[in-house]
């Protein structure tokens, strides 16, 4: 009667009980939202547990879901408390400013990201990105940066367009539709790590 | 199939993602659809407060910017609003439902006052917290039966547990439904009136379709 | 029930113990504490093969780890 699937089943919502337990007799907001983290964890253990190319499919939505309510609560925290106009200090430290190190990760990070493709690995290039951007300055184009950013989204509607009504020649629009949502992802991630590289 | 919202109109196929059109999913789109549309066109109330003793007031205006975040936000609470009440995937369901959470957040996010964003934060932590349980929910239908689709889960060939749909209410429940917990219903303090409406329509209608759903798997 | 599904699961478990209840109560302790059980579901989605997920996975929670890493600097730095 206990077989694998039911053993990992009670293990992963042990884990989610044992983590509600902590979020309810949390009283501090910001160690709330790291517990809330802590719950989606379970949550993708339990959707894992499937085993088969479906829980793929519904991991990577979930995971997409669970950021971009992450990034909008933190940006809430962030505005309620009033710790927006807060600046951090810079490190001034000069292996970050001169060494080359910062471009070999970002370097990696992209390169990482273009493997993935699609929303998370434009996500994560965007962050080597950000990373680079943040260690030096960015004297540079912000037009250019939107520009892409807003051909690529139209490309990646385009490539949708294709897929409904021409399924045959689905490969293209599935590099196409990879591609622009990559490209969008990493110029947006840009231009916010060169706004956030400014203020600080 | 199991005609608990009456007998199937029409059906529209996407491969395995069936987006089906009964009398009680009809009616729920066009709710959402119409209540969108509202948003579109109409412009915010300003809310007035009184001052005590006399008979003055003063009234508070919204920004233009400010009016433009929200309305967008609106507008695709409506569109998700509206995708939930007709998709038949529990999954595409759970998606639905999750991003008119993220929506209602975002409404109400753009107040420049306290309350209102202590409430939006507490609303949005427990929101994000009831995903857990409806992606577990849909993770157990989809290991337990082999499929996510409602249609063919209509046909009874294959029981869901009855912890996975004990889930998927919770998980609801967690997200939308305001009379459950006090956050959401302080987010009402928010002034504009069609923008914050679209919280409490788009909660009502999810409640409808879960039932409909529970009963259906 | 592979090695990696038991060793998986063990660290899922106590990284989120860990994780509930860290000793000195910190942002930071707790942050990295949320490693743990991160590690634990890597190992989890390797015993099932499912290697787009575990690619994305990595590469998210480190998303999330700047995120965390912002709010928690820009909370603590003095305005």
């Amino acid at each position: 009667m206990w077989n694998e699937y039911s053993i990992g089943l009670a293990a992963a919502f042990a884990c989610a009980l044992v983590a509600f337990l902590a979020l309810v007799w949390e009283r501090d907001d910001l160690h709330k939202l790291l517990l809330v983290d802590l719950v989606e964890t379970a949550a993708l253990a339990v959707i894992a547990l499937i085993g088969t190319d479906l829980s793929e499919a519904l991991i990577l939505p979930g995971l997409v879901v669970g950021i971009a309510e992450l990034l909008a609560l933190s940006q809430i925290y962030l505005v309620k408390e009033g710790y927006q106009q807060h600046r951090v200090k810079g490190l001034n430290i000069e292996v970050i400013m001169r060494s080359p190190a910062t471009v070999i990760i970002a370097t990696i990070l992209a390169v990482y990201g273009i493997i993935l493709s699609g929303f998370t690995g434009g996500a994560i290039a965007g962050l080597g990105i950000v990373f680079l951007l943040m260690s030096r300055s960015f004297s540079g184009d912000f037009h250019v940066l939107e520009m892409a950013s807003g051909i690529s989204w139209a490309l990646w509607v385009a490539a949708f367009f294709v897929f409904m009504f021409a399924p045959e020649w689905w490969y293209l629009a599935l590099m196409g539709a990879a591609i622009g949502i990559l490209m969008k992802v990493i110029t947006k991630m840009s231009l916010v790590g060169a706004m956030w590289g400014d203020q600080e | 199939m199991n005609e608990i919202g009456g007998a199937p109109l029409f059906f529209l196929e996407f491969g395995d993602i069936v987006i089906y059109f009964t009398p009680f999913t009809l009616t729920l789109f066009l709710l959402a659809l119409v209540f969108s549309v509202f948003v579109l066109v109409s412009r915010p109330e300003r809310q007035i407060d009184i001052a005590f003793g006399g008979d003055a007031y003063y009234a508070k205006e919204i920004s233009l910017s400010e009016l433009r975040f929200r309305r967008f936000m609106s507008i695709a609470c409506g569109l998700a609003c509206m995708g939930a009440m007709v998709t038949g995937d529990v999954f595409d369901f759970t998606l639905f439902v999750s991003l008119v959470g993220i929506c209602n957040v975002g409404i109400v996010a753009a107040v420049r006052s306290r309350h209102v964003q202590n409430a939006a934060y507490q609303y949005g932590l427990v929101a994000l917290a009831g995903t857990v349980p409806m992606f577990a929910a849909a993770a157990m239908v989809a290991a337990t039966t082999g499929t996510l689709s409602m249609l063919e889960l209509a046909k009874g060939t294959a029981t869901v547990p009855v912890a996975a749909r004990a889930l998927l209410v919770l998980g609801v429940m967690g997200e939308g439904m305001a009379p459950f917990y006090a956050a959401k219903a302080e987010m009402f303090r928010a002034p504009g009136a069609p923008y914050v409406i679209m919280c409490s329509l788009s909660s009502l209608l999810i409640f409808l379709r879960v039932a409909e759903v529970i009963l259906l798997i | 029930m592979n090695p990696e599904f038991i060793l998986g699961f063990l660290l899922l478990l106590g990284g989120t113990i860990a994780s509930a209840f860290p000793v000195p109560k910190t942002y930071l302790n707790r942050l990295i504490n949320l490693e743990i059980p991160g590690w634990g579901l890597l190992l989890l989605m390797l015993s099932y093969n499912e290697a787009l997920a575990l690619l994305t996975f990595g590469g998210v929670s480190a998303l999330s780890v700047y995120i965390f890493v912002r709010v928690i600097q820009k909370k603590e730095a003095t305005g």
